[in-house]
């Protein structure tokens, strides 16, 4: 087995040890299921909670399925992302401030697969616990509300993983460039934000830019036209290639060997 | 052979290492010895290709380049992934360096049994002792039998038992490997080490075989208790060429031999030559803490 | 009572059973680490009694020297 692949297992190992590998996909499965639930029971909830005040009238309308799995994914893009930038941002920084990478660099690898490996375990750990929390979305959704139909729910699936992916990418690079995990972490969030923020700011007159990834994933959900798509594929999946290959050049060029 | 020439490295200012070269044969041992902040680690991790040089190369066997396959290196604080227990983690880096799974877990049981660590191997390392972990660095350094072993300060964080244990190991090691080590604490150089390395400000001051930089420091001394001890005896025994220095202590007397050949042999002659009995005969060798003290400052 | 029949317990089902899987693994983990006993005891009051917030505070705070 190269040593690329026996890095990568070692990180799915070190998530099982450290219980992330249990943990993160519960939580994506918890946050997938609780909000169809809550959002079905929510006139039951109000009422429990010591009811309406007199005279108002509930009158939230009846959210169609795919607007039900977009707000799961609101929470996804919310809480998912945060939960996992926080769990994985001392990923890499944490073993070279610990110093457990020396021996390891110290043996005939490539600093290059060092890196790639934990931005692939990372990716692979995203698809995964997202896979899992959209699943279980989906099927509660298909009880309480509907179904959405399956073109739609993949293609939708498919770019909000792209958006995951393109995160990944962009800790690794973090984490290459700085040496403090935490401030690796801060700066993804906050440029993801910024690229969500820039390209709904830029909607109309540049529809192709990759922070549309989730925006857009949420429009295929609920059945609406997207103008676009293909180039906010296409610039999202480079973006996502290039910046993931830039970290792991970047980390493979301070080696000395 | 392991051949070192004219690495130099920098840190802004500072010239961490400064021009050095010297070689390694395999099956031998050198010590690089020096106050902190000589340029032992840096210079270790220029070898180890943790660290590039800034001008230089290092060689094995007429090869440059990335030699990480034929060197086995121990850094100063080995870090471990605590999560493994011990045989995961020596198999893991004997897969590292291309051994099957076989291989790697056979020659790890096999390391661990020599650095004894077999009743601990199936724990998890976060949960080892300090000088477990470090007998565990020796065992990972050598998992893939590399010509060539490196170790900065293996025995410098050890207790007195502990550096005992792993200056056996290294004496164990040395038949098939060549190993470069560094130490600030002098008497572990004098117990394996064939060649000696002083350096000082990122330069070489003194680079000699073990017995070179014992005779460089010229005379050595011996005790000797004989009776009748009289003053006669000694005084007869001060006038000779071949002692520079005599110093009586308690019922026995330290004599300071000049340097050179036989004056041990000279001496042991005048003993029976005068008529007394031999009661204590004791031989000191230089300390190395003079040697370095006086190479140091010269 | 009412509220509780008014869901379907066939749905509400696996979101307690993934609830207690978060807390157990959380206290499994906790129990294991190796910390003060003081710290432990805050962990587990904050595991048991923070629903869903508690373990993953834990998780991502509380093993940071594990």
């Amino acid at each position: 087995m190269s040593a690329f692949w026996l890095m990568h297992a070692k990180e799915w190992k070190e998530s099982l040890r450290s219980y992330r590998l249990i943990w993160l996909p519960v939580v994506f499965l918890i946050l997938g299921i609780s909000q169809p639930l809550t959002m079905y029971y929510m006139e039951d909830l109000l009422q429990a909670a010591g009811g309406l005040p007199e005279g108002a009238v509930f009158s939230m309308p009846e959210p169609s399925a795919g607007e039900v799995i977009a707000s799961v994914q609101g929470q996804f893009n919310q809480i998912g992302v945060l939960v996992l930038v926080l769990a994985f941002m001392g990923q890499l920084s944490g073993e070279r401030k610990a110093q457990t990478d020396t021996m390891i660099l110290a043996r005939p690898v490539s600093w290059g697969s060092f890196a790639a490996a934990k931005g692939v375990h990372v990716m692979g750990m995203a698809a995964f616990c997202y896979g899992l929390g959209t699943g279980a979305a989906v099927y509660y959704t298909s009880v309480l509300y509907g179904t959405v139909p399956f073109h739609d729910a993949i293609s939708a699936a498919g770019l909000f993983l792209l958006w995951l992916l393109l995160v990944s990418s962009l800790l690794l690079l973090f984490q290459v460039l700085f040496a403090s995990g935490t401030a690796a972490g801060f700066v993804t969030i906050a440029s993801a934000l910024l690229l969500s923020l820039g390209s709904s700011f830029f909607a109309e007159r540049l529809p192709f830019l990759p922070g549309r990834l989730s925006s857009v994933s949420s429009q295929l959900w609920m059945q609406q036209p997207v103008e676009g798509l293909l180039g906010t594929v296409l610039s999202g999946a480079g973006l996502s290639i290039g910046l993931f290959f830039c970290a792991v050049y970047l980390f493979h060029r301070r080696s000395p060997a | 052979m392991m051949h070192i020439r004219n690495v130099s490295k920098s840190f802004g200012r500072v010239h961490a290492v400064n021009d050095v070269t010297f070689s390694i044969a395999k099956g031998s041992c050198t010590t690089l010895l020096g106050p902190n902040g000589a340029g032992k680690t840096t210079l270790l991790s220029i070898a180890a290709k943790l660290l590039s040089a800034d001008s230089g190369t290092v060689e094995i066997d007429g090869a440059a380049g990335d030699l990480r396959r034929h060197i086995g290196f121990l850094p100063q604080f080995p870090q471990f992934y605590s999560w493994m227990t011990g045989s995961e983690y020596m198999i893991y880096a004997g897969r590292l360096h291309g051994l099957t799974k076989k291989e790697a877990a056979l020659r790890s049981r096999e390391l661990m049994e020599q650095a004894g660590l077999t009743e601990a191997e199936e724990r998890k390392i976060a949960g080892w002792s300090g000088g477990m972990k470090q007998r565990l660095g020796m065992a990972q350094a050598l998992i893939s039998r590399p010509s060539f072993l490196i170790l900065d300060e293996p025995v410098s964080a050890l207790d007195p038992k502990g550096r005992k244990e792993v200056l056996t190991l290294m004496e164990e090691w040395k038949a098939f490997t060549g190993i470069l080590y560094s130490t600030h604490v002098l008497s572990d150089a004098a117990v394996v080490s064939d060649d000696v390395v002083f350096m000082q400000d990122g330069k070489i001051v003194l680079y000699d075989t073990m017995e070179g930089v014992q005779s460089r420091a010229g005379s050595s001394s011996i005790r000797i208790a004989v009776t009748p001890l009289t003053d006669h005896w000694c005084r007869d025994l001060e006038r000779a060429p071949w002692v520079r220095e005599l110093r009586q202590e308690n019922d026995a007397v330290i004599v300071q031999l000049e340097s050179g050949e036989g004056a041990d042999r000279k001496l042991l002659h005048y003993v029976t030559e005068t008529g007394v009995t031999l009661t204590h005969w004791e031989t000191y060798r230089p300390a190395l803490e003079d040697i370095f003290l006086e190479v140091m400052q010269s | 009572m009412e509220l509780l029949d008014t869901f379907n317990m066939q749905l509400l089902l696996p979101l307690l059973l993934l609830d207690f899987v978060l807390k157990l693994s959380a206290l499994i983990a906790c129990v294991r680490q190796e910390m003060t006993k003081e710290k432990r005891a805050l962990w587990i009051i904050i595991i048991v009694f923070i629903n869903f917030l508690g373990p993953i505070l834990y998780f991502l705070i509380g093993r940071r020297n594990a």
